[in-house]
């Protein structure tokens, strides 16, 4: 199979298991007799079953090759890997770290990472702003909005 | 005139400093927003949801009317200057007026936009006055059986309408109502799709799938195709105002725009990307210059920006008087009415008249604001595209971040607000729209609802959706908007596998 109907079939097959695997989830709702007939299962089953035909819609779309999307577009270059592996890296670290060091400092990392990722050549330069930045987001936002940030290495220093 | 009376008393809420204050917040932010492609309303409202908890329901609305029209303002801003439409609705602009700046003729170009915007605005805003009250007596008749029926043709529509295919757009609609089922369920208490993870017994947030999709996965997106080239930014030379030609040649499309606009979006349809293409058409038709359209005509960024405009004011009226949200931005700020405990619907309008009333003229002081402030301003607002990209989008990330994570400091959320990223890059990368999967979770429940409501009512025979008249064609309106389409596409897919 050419590379521009593998991605299609990949993503409606997704779809056609994620409807089989809510029709199956939905068997796990327990529901009361008094409820019955129109009990909490009912919707899920519906959107289970969409998705599962939708999801068979769909292969045969991508199988007839009729799928016109960026993926599939002879015309787009192949993914440039290397800028969102910085940016997933950025991700990832930041949900690693945020619980043990706290916001300021791991969104400070994932801005760092991100810059990069996006082409950022001062890299000082960018840590130096992520750093503000988190700081200001910190304070301001927080204190706005009334959000709760929790603690962390540089949080606990005020 | 019952409307116009109470439109001088929402007058009277909005024009208090405090409000006006938070109007030209909101407007200043959506514009700024707006003018950055790839971000737009919905997301800037999610993001700004919580201060449902700080602030009474009346401020918060008007700060949210004048983002939801600063992005647009920003939006047109963007598509003229750097031919990057941020948002479907704005492609039409991007043709003519990206060619117009190019001639050195931005200036008027902007400004058309923005005075045809505020004219549509006004045009809009009296449509909400007389529309609202009419449209109330009649939902007022509506039983839960019709108000099911029109949720399922209000979610047929928008994901039919919306993107390139129909099949692609159910499914998104499709995993926005499974999102929207996750956690327990209200009537029964039942645990529905969590797992036996104690964070998702509420369900997932709105803000989470909304800052997922837009931001996370916007930036993913981005990351993986910025390296192939640049946008250049026109600069705005000359003269910012109209002459006396371009004012002639701009008031009719104006109002046709608007006249085509304000209708659709009052429509339980929505969209619009619809008014925007029947302006341009409708324009280019009745131009005494049509060789001039591609090239940058003054009418074609007249009438479907006004088209544009109209069309979210007359996103209210369903939004207002059904409690049925057309747009992603609509369905977040139907669930700020619910941060409120306030349940959009016929009642609205009596149970809440300052809050109503309020919203609807401050979206007309919104449009007024975009006028005197935003376009001597425009200068200004340019600048923003100047951010360097790589300090922009780590940026957008660390806001993501303290959206979601602010809201419950916890690290499963904000592992899912990236995992929600990864969809939206994927549904990007294969053309899947995204504005379904919000409505479908935000109106979903509601659906559900109304769905088991008729049933009680009913006590279980499914035939009240056929008897009813009201519900019986609303339903047989939404099954001819999916079969229709739906014979056509498979038949051509047929065929393209019958050629291969």
């Amino acid at each position: 199979m050419d590379r521009s109907r593998l991605g299609p079939v990949l993503v409606a097959s997704a779809v056609l298991l994620t409807g089989i695997g809510v029709l199956w989830a939905s068997t796990l709702i327990h529901v009361s007799p008094a409820y019955a007939r129109i009990g909490p299962t009912v919707f899920p089953r519906i959107v289970g079953a969409a998705l599962a035909v939708l999801g068979v819609l769909l292969l045969v779309n991508a199988f007839a090759g009729r799928w016109q999307c960026e993926a599939t577009d002879a015309e787009e270059p192949p993914l440039d890997l290397v800028p969102l592996a910085w940016v997933a890296g950025g991700l990832v670290l930041n949900l690693l770290l945020i619980a043990q060091i706290g916001f300021i400092l791991s969104s400070t990392l994932m801005y760092l990472l991100v810059a990069k990722g996006f082409g950022a050549r001062r890299i000082w330069l960018a840590a130096l702003v992520g750093f503000i930045l988190a700081l200001v987001a910190y304070f301001g936002f927080a204190q706005l909005l009334g959000l709760r940030m929790g603690d962390g290495l540089i949080e606990d220093l005020f | 005139m019952d409307g116009f009376v109470s439109l001088l008393h929402g007058f009277s809420v909005a024009l208090t400093p405090m409000n006006l204050l938070w109007s030209v917040v909101g407007v200043t932010l959506g514009t700024a927003i707006g003018v950055l492609p790839g971000l737009g309303p919905a997301l800037t409202i999610a993001l700004l949801l919580p201060i449902t908890f700080q602030v009474e329901p009346a401020a918060a609305f008007i700060l949210f009317a004048g983002i939801y029209f600063g992005a647009m303002f920003g939006g047109s801003t963007t598509s003229i200057l750097i031919n990057t439409p941020g948002e479907s609705a704005t492609i039409v602009t991007a043709v003519e007026g990206h060619k117009m700046a190019r001639a050195g003729r931005g200036g008027p170009a902007l400004a058309t936009a923005a005075i045809g915007s505020f004219v549509a605005g006004t045009i809009g805003v009296v449509g909400i006055t007389v529309l609202a009250p009419v449209i109330v007596k009649w939902a007022l008749m509506f039983s839960p059986a019709d108000y099911f029926a029109l949720m399922v043709l209000a979610f047929v529509t928008v994901s039919a309408v919306l993107g390139s295919s129909i099949i692609r757009g159910l499914t998104a609609l499709a995993l926005g109502l499974l999102i929207g089922l996750i956690g327990v369920d209200l009537q029964t208490g039942q645990a529905r799709f969590t797992f036996g993870q104690m964070s998702l017994l509420d369900g997932i947030d709105v803000v989470i799938v909304c800052v997922g999709l837009f931001a996370v996965g916007e930036t993913l997106h981005l990351a993986t195709r910025y390296r192939r080239g640049k946008d250049e930014i026109i600069p705005i030379k000359g003269s910012l105002w109209m002459n006396g030609q371009d004012w002639a040649r701009s008031w009719k499309p104006w109002l046709r725009g608007a006249a085509v606009g304000f209708p659709i979006g009052a429509m339980p349809a929505g969209g619009a990307e619809i008014p925007t293409f029947l302006s341009y058409f409708m324009e280019k038709r009745l131009s005494k210059h049509p060789e001039e359209f591609g090239k940058g005509a003054i009418e074609g960024v007249a009438g479907p920006e006004a088209a544009n405009n109209a069309s979210a004011a007359g996103v209210f009226v369903p939004l207002l008087t059904l409690g049925l949200p057309t747009s992603a931005t609509a369905a977040i700020m139907l669930s700020a009415f619910q941060s409120y405990g306030i349940n959009p619907g016929p009642q609205l309008l009596t149970t809440q008249p300052d809050l109503v009333w309020g919203l609807i003229a401050s979206l007309y002081i919104g449009n007024v604001m975009l006028l005197v402030l935003n376009l001597p301003l425009v200068g200004l607002w340019v600048q923003i595209l100047k951010i360097p990209m790589p300090y922009l989008y780590a940026g957008i990330l660390v806001f993501a971040t303290i959206g979601t994570y602010g809201i419950s400091r916890s690290v499963f959320d904000l592992g899912l607000l990236y995992g929600i990223g990864i969809l939206g890059f994927i549904m990007r990368r294969y053309d899947f729209p995204t504005s379904p999967v919000v409505i479908g979770m935000i109106l979903g429940p509601f659906a559900e609802q109304q769905f088991r409501r008729a049933m009680t009512i009913s006590q279980g025979d499914m035939s009240v959706f056929v008897t009813r008249p009201i519900a019986a064609t609303l339903l047989a309106l939404a099954a001819l908007a999916i079969l229709l389409p739906l014979v056509v596409e498979l038949r051509r897919s047929l065929r393209a596998r019958r050629a291969v």
